[in-house]
Formats: structure tokens, C-alpha cells, sequence
């Protein structure tokens, strides 16, 4: 994954440096001083050799500074413009990313499941239409329905205001959090994750029959972690704290450092020292359980507070938090339609694939000693088919969720919708090279990790693949 | 063989009309069945016979694909016949109204905001659409072909090295390389092809790759290279004729997704707009005071040329092996 990270890298830096535009014109405009000029190539760097170029950049990238715009929003760092824009992506993709999975695979097994009778015909047919209409052109019709047809035809009593209501500027939420802010708050919401582990585990340790969670082979490797983190994590984070005055966010993530190695630690010793049996068994999922409650309790305060100050970024979320109904139900409005087009195209993909390894499945023989043995029909499609024809599907559903996390290109043009891939258009249009790097090179990192949630969630749904 | 000749005493009993035109049938459709084999050899056959392919073939919605498809196939080769306008006269230097008329009998679904016929245009268009889906598909699909069968039959180092650059090339967006390199290189419709081909060759190597790894380790393989055949007859006479089929999937399918994604592009002001071009119609067209005509028909047009593709591709697919998954 890390070598892939720096082929990204270094590829995208290749290919936007080498893109045809003059950013300083573009910015300035036509500059006639030569001496205005030099000094604006000597401020950017673009005189160095390309290989100075290059190592700055990779270097920037690992400590986190993306660098500034430089065409479309002058001097704004790109790394804040990328919190602006990924929830307002995410808040309009939210509703295919949970209704598309849902209705195809359900069509999919009503076709499969009416093979070759009119259904299954019906169902292919739309799906095919799915596939096959582009998805601008369909955005496009609903638009000219609902915004020029509808208000003609009823003599403007109908009358939406579907454009031109989504700029980045016409919100509140400009309130941005500090980085360091926003970066603390992140952590915490890891932390909160690792506590809804702990309790997971220390619940599956505790009603487990076997005694196999007491390995004493591996609690060497949790006392070193436990006091590595303490040594290298804990202790620098307490000195920071003493030295520079800081907010309660700084001494959340310390007392979590502190819950969470003094548990590695603790069950490290105490699977060395205890015997196996049920009792020490018992204690051992005990410790794991509160730590994780004490974890995820010591994580969400602090973000309930940052909730309340900041806002979540996303625009309906906040509308409920700072009491503006009338927001609400506009931006509300203004994701209808968008969803909507975006739902039916993503449609197609997964009911066809569904389709076909529903009907490789059916042809099993554990299926028809299913029916034999006398199990209802319903339990026979929902429990032993689909969970097996679901194996292929996941894939896709993965893939096609970390694809609309990225936002559709066209859809956002089209309602001017100003969120990832209308900004990330605009930045090649304009020759704005920072944002197109930070832009892809965040695409790439979501792309890479949801391959790699593919392939663990593969092993999960299907224990039979094994990775060597 | 033997079995199968009983069918021809129990056909000699008469030569009525019906059973001529049966015959007749049979012989023109490949799929035809012919109704007076009986119950069992009719099984015998249905095991036997090459024709199974296309009696698989023959099903409804294969049907219409095929239909869909040859109607564009008929535009694009007689589009000078099937309309009054030239070439000249619905490309930009020579005629610009700079505004709309609605439909009339000269113009029967009328122009466009430059003042070219819609008709005319898509007409022409299809033409070029078909110009537009073949040549990426071939770049892609032959690339994918040399590429995959070359890495899966040397395997180890260089399976490894190509399997890698194919993983880096799936981890970038797509589009907005597409996007970077036309800005790069300029608009030009060629370059755009080949551009949009040589990115759909990952996909395509990783496929081949997954049938020559199953048809390499078959008996008559072996036989070829105790043979004394040199590495690369193995690998394009012997390998690839028997790893080829499903490939015809790909190069449908393939189609399909080219269509969408340069009229996409097009959409997107990245279009030709020299040639008659569907996706440059539905740019340009004024949603609020233009002719709407000329935004619904091109994307229609294009949409049925995709459909018909995906369809004889869903058809071949279920013909050769339904578990395929591409």
C-alpha cells in the first residue's frame, strides 16, 4: 500500500506539472513587467529543477501541508478547502450509498428467482436502461421537467428554484475549526471506533465456550506495545501539555493514551500470570468491556463539544443544530433531485451481478436438500442462498460506495452542485495545480483503502479465502 | 455419431409443406430446432451439437440488441442518402445561425442553437459514434490481449512488475487523468480515443490474464512445447484462439462504456466540436430558452446505441458460460 501511495504521488505530480496552462496568468491575468513576474515563479519555486520540486512536495505531503490554492480561491489552504467540500459530497451521496444496495439486490433475486418469465425480463430491461442512459442526461431531463416544463405549463403556480442555490459561500458554515482542532477530533473518533471494539471483543471473551483467548505467547507482544505507546505516545503528549496551555481536546486524547496502554499492559500480565480456566476467562473480558465503555465514554464528550461549537460541517446536520428551519428544508430541496438521478443509475451494476450469482446458486445441491428437508422458501432465499450470492456482490458494493464518496463529476455540474468533483473540474479547468494534487491524491488514498476493506471484508463473508 | 443418424429413417416418412419449411428454417437459422427429432435425441443433440451456442443466442432481448444495433450500423453507412444535408452544411465554419427554429417541415426536429438540422446532425453523428466506440475497444482490448497473455505465460517477475503498474493504474481516478491529459494534450478527437483506449487496457489485462492462466495448463499445451514450438507460437496460435471467446464480451461491453464516457466527456466541454457529435449537441443545447429537442434526441440516440451493445454482450455471455462475471 505505502509504495502505491508514492507511485500516486509522484504520478500525479508528474501529470499536473506537465498539464498546458500558465497558473500565473491565469491568477494575474496578462503581466507585462517581467520583474512582477520572475518574483511570482520565485515565490512558487518553479524555478528549482523539476527534482527539487518533486522532493518538496513529497516531503509537504508528509507533514501534512498540501499547500495553498492558487487560481480559484487565492491563498485558501487546500486541506481546509477539502473539509469544506467532502461533507457537502458525503451529505449528497449519503442516500444512494444506503438506498442502491438495498433496492438491487432485491430486484436482483426477484429476477433471478422468475427466471425467464416476464419479471425477470421486466427487471433486465430496466436495469439495462439503467445502465445504458448517461447519467447527465437523465439529471438533465428532471431538471428541464421540474424547473422549465412544470412552471410553463402551470403558469409559474409551480415553481421550484432548482438552480444556482449551492455556492460554497452562501452558508454559515464557514465557521471552520482550526486544523489542530480538527485533527484532535479526528483522533478522538478513532478512539471512540477502538472502544466499540474493545467492548466487542471483551463480550466475545466472556460468552465464548473455548478457552483459546488466553494466549500466553502473545502477552509478551501486548506488555511491549503497551509500554512502547506509554514511552513514545503518553509521555511526550503530558510534556505538551505542561509546556503550552491547550484545550480540553489535548487532555482527552492524553487520559486515552493513558486508558488505553494501561489496559494493553494489564492484559498482557494478567493472560501471562492466570491459569485457564473460566473464572480468569471472565476477569479478562471484564477489563476489555469497561475499558472500552471508559474509552468510548472519555472520546464522545469532547466531540459532543465540538459538535456544539463548530457544527458538523454538514449542512443539514447543522441547520437542526443552530435552530434555522427555514435552511433546513431548502437544502433539503436541493439534494432531491440529485439523489435521485444518481440513485437510478448506480442501479443497474449491482442487480445484474446479483442476477447472475443468484442463479449460479440455486442450481446447488445444498439448496434443493434445503427444500427437502422442508424449510420455507422465504428462509431458503434469505438464509442460504443470498448470503452466498452476496460474495461477489460485496465487492461491488465497496467499490461503488468509495466511488460515490468521490461524487459524480457530472451530476454536481449539472445542479451546480459545488462539491468534489464540481471543485476538482473547476481546478482543471482553471490550472489551480495544488488542489488537483491534494483532490486526486485524497481520491487514490480512498480508492487504495477501500481495496483494501474489500479484501479483509472478503475473508469475513467468506472464511475459505485465505491470503498468504 | 452413430446414434444420431435415426432421425434421418423417422424424416423420410413424407415431404409435406410443413417440414420443408421446416428444413428450410433450419438451415438459415443457425439456432432453428427442428421439430420432428424425437424426445431423446433431441437431448443427445442439445449435448452434441455446435449449434447450442446459438440456439442460446436466440432469446428476446439478444434479439433486440442486435436490432438496435444494426439500425446504427444502416445510419452510419448510408448517412449520405438518408438526408438532405451535407456534411458541410451541419459542421461549424460554414453555416452559424446563432439561434434556434422549432420544428418544421424543413426542419423536423429542429435545429440547434448554432442552426444546424438536429436530424441531419444525428444522422451524421452516428457515424462518427460508431467511429467513436470501435477504435478505443480495439486499442483496449488488443492491448489487454498482448499484455495479459504475455504476463500470465511468463509469470514470476514479470507477472509480478505488470500486475503492479495494472494496480497502480486501477488506483487513479480514471477521469480526471482523462481530463488532465486532453488538457494536456490538447482537444483533438483521435488523441481522445486513444487516450480513453489505453486507460481501459488495465481491466482488460487483468481478464485475460485470469484465462490464460486456466488454459495454460492444459494437456495440448504441453504436447505444443514438447512439439519444439517456440514460445511465442504457444502463446498466440495454441494459448489465445482457446482463450478468445469471452474476450467478445469485453469488447461489447466495452463499447457500451466508451460511448457513455466520451459523450460524458463531451457533456463536459471536452468534445470535438468539428465532427457531428452527439455529446457536443446536448453541450451546447440552452435548457431554459433553446430547443429542447436537441438535448433529448442525441442522449436518446446515445443511450440506445449503449443499450444495444450491453445487450449483445449479455447475450453472448449467457451463450458462452453464464458464471462469467465481467
Amino acid at each position: 500500500m505505502f509504495p502505491m501511495l508514492l507511485g500516486v504521488l509522484i504520478i500525479t505530480w508528474l501529470l499536473s506539472s506537465a498539464m498546458l496552462v500558465n497558473p500565473i496568468i491565469n491568477r494575474l491575468g496578462m503581466v507585462r513587467d517581467p520583474a512582477i513576474y520572475a518574483l511570482e515563479m520565485e515565490r512558487l519555486g518553479l524555478n528549482d529543477p523539476w527534482y527539487i520540486q518533486l522532493s518538496n512536495y513529497i516531503l509537504d505531503f508528509f507533514t501534512g501541508n498540501l499547500g495553498k490554492s492558487y487560481t480559484l480561491f487565492p491563498d485558501k489552504p487546500v486541506s481546509e478547502l477539502l473539509l469544506q467540500i467532502f461533507p457537502k459530497t458525503i451529505e449528497l451521496m449519503i442516500i444512494p450509498i444506503i438506498l442502491v444496495p438495498i433496492i438491487a439486490v432485491k430486484l436482483g433475486v426477484t429476477s433471478a428467482r422468475n427466471r425467464n418469465r416476464r419479471k425477470d425480463i421486466l427487471i433486465r430491461f430496466v436495469a439495462v436502461f439503467g445502465a445504458g442512459f448517461p447519467s447527465f442526461w437523465v439529471a438533465g431531463l428532471l431538471q428541464y421537467y421540474f424547473g422549465v416544463y412544470l412552471k410553463e405549463s402551470t403558469f409559474n403556480q409551480f415553481d421550484i428554484d432548482i438552480m444556482g442555490a449551492n455556492s460554497l459561500t452562501s452558508t454559515y458554515t464557514e465557521i471552520i475549526p482550526p486544523t489542530y482542532i480538527m485533527n484532535s477530533a479526528l483522533t478522538l473518533f478513532l478512539f471512540c471506533i477502538v472502544g466499540v471494539i474493545l467492548i466487542y471483543r471483551g463480550i466475545k471473551i466472556r460468552k465464548s465456550k473455548t478457552l483459546k483467548f488466553i494466549n500466553r505467547r502473545r502477552s509478551v507482544i501486548y506488555i511491549v506495545l503497551g509500554l512502547a505507546g506509554f514511552i513514545f505516545l503518553f509521555i511526550p503528549s503530558l510534556i505538551i501539555i505542561f509546556i503550552y496551555p491547550s484545550s480540553v481536546y489535548f487532555y482527552c486524547i492524553t487520559i486515552e493514551f493513558l486508558i488505553a496502554f494501561i489496559t494493553l499492559i494489564v492484559y498482557g500480565l494478567l493472560s501471562k500470570v492466570f491459569k485457564k480456566n473460566a473464572k480468569s476467562k471472565n476477569i479478562l473480558g471484564l477489563l476489555l468491556t469497561f475499558s472500552g465503555i471508559l474509552v468510548g465514554i472519555v472520546g464522545t464528550v469532547p466531540i459532543v463539544l465540538f459538535v456544539s461549537s463548530y457544527g458538523t460541517q454538514f449542512r443539514t446536520i447543522d441547520s437542526i443544530i443552530f435552530n434555522d428551519p427555514l435552511f433546513f428544508w431548502d437544502t433539503l430541496g436541493h439534494l432531491i433531485l440529485p439523489a435521485l438521478s444518481m440513485t437510478f443509475v448506480s442501479l443497474a451494476g449491482i442487480t445484474r451481478l446479483t442476477r447472475s450469482s443468484m442463479l449460479d446458486v440455486l442450481n446447488q445441491d445444498y439448496i434443493r436438500t434445503a427444500r427437502a428437508k422442508g424449510v420455507p422458501e422465504k428462509d431458503v432465499i434469505n438464509r442460504h442462498a443470498l448470503r452466498n450470492a452476496l460474495i461477489p456482490t460485496s465487492n461491488l458494493i465497496i467499490g461503488g460506495t468509495a466511488a460515490a464518496l468521490l461524487g459524480s463529476v457530472y451530476i454536481e455540474t449539472i445542479f451546480n452542485y459545488q462539491g468534489f468533483g464540481y471543485v476538482l473540474f473547476d481546478a482543471i479547468w482553471n490550472g489551480d495545480i495544488p488542489i488537483i494534487n491534494g483532490c486526486i491524491l485524497y481520491a487514490s488514498l480512498i480508492i487504495i483503502s477501500s481495496n483494501l476493506i474489500a479484501d479483509v471484508m472478503y475473508t469475513i463473508i467468506d472464511p475459505r479465502i485465505v491470503y498468504t | 455419431m452413430s446414434k444420431t443418424t435415426k432421425s434421418f429413417d423417422i424424416s423420410k416418412k413424407k415431404y409435406s409443406k410443413q417440414r420443408i419449411l421446416s428444413l428450410i428454417l433450419f438451415y438459415i437459422f443457425p439456432g432453428w430446432r427442428n421439430p420432428e427429432f424425437s424426445k431423446q435425441e433431441f437431448e443427445i443433440e442439445k449435448i452434441k451439437s455446435k449449434r447450442r451456442f446459438f440456439r442460446h443466442l436466440i432469446n428476446p432481448l439478444t434479439i433486440i440488441g442486435v436490432l438496435i444495433f444494426s439500425i446504427f450500423i444502416f445510419l452510419g453507412i448510408f448517412c449520405p442518402w438518408l438526408t438532405e444535408y451535407a456534411l458541410q452544411e451541419i459542421t461549424p465554419p460554414q453555416t452559424y445561425v446563432g439561434e434556434f427554429l422549432p420544428p418544421s417541415p424543413d426542419h423536423p426536429l429542429g435545429t440547434t442553437d448554432n442552426g444546424y438540422d438536429v436530424l441531419a446532425r444525428i444522422i451524421w453523428g452516428s457515424r462518427t459514434s460508431l467511429i467513436m466506440a470501435i477504435i478505443p475497444v480495439v486499442i483496449a482490448v488488443g492491448g489487454g490481449l498482448i499484455i495479459g497473455t504475455i504476463s500470465a505465460y511468463f509469470g514470476k517477475k514479470v507477472d509480478y512488475l505488470i500486475m503492479r503498474i495494472v494496480d497502480l493504474v486501477y488506483s487513479l481516478p480514471t477521469l480526471i487523468i482523462v481530463l488532465i491529459l486532453i488538457r494536456m494534450i490538447g482537444l483533438d478527437m483521435m488523441t481522445l480515443l486513444i487516450i480513453y483506449g489505453s486507460f481501459a487496457i488495465a481491466g482488460n489485462v487483468r481478464f485475460m490474464r485470469s484465462l490464460v492462466l486456466q488454459v495454460r495448463e492444459l494437456v495440448y499445451i504441453k504436447a505444443a512445447k514438447t512439439g519444439g514450438a517456440s514460445k511465442f507460437k504457444v502463446m498466440f496460435r495454441h494459448i489465445v484462439p482457446n482463450a478468445l471467446p469471452p474476450l467478445i464480451i469485453s469488447f461489447f461491453g466495452g463499447m457500451a462504456v466508451t460511448i457513455l464516457g466520451i459523450a460524458a466527456l463531451s457533456f463536459l466541454g471536452l468534445g470535438d466540436d468539428k465532427i457531428p457529435n452527439w455529446g457536443i449537441d446536448i453541450y451546447n443545447t440552452d435548457m431554459y430558452k433553446g430547443n429542447i429537442l436537441s438535448f433529448i434526441f442525441p442522449g436518446l440516440c446515445t443511450a440506445l446505441f449503449a443499450i444495444g451493445a450491453m445487450l449483445i454482450g449479455d447475450g453472448v455471455r449467457d451463450a458462452i458460460d453464464p458464471r462469467l462475471k465481467i
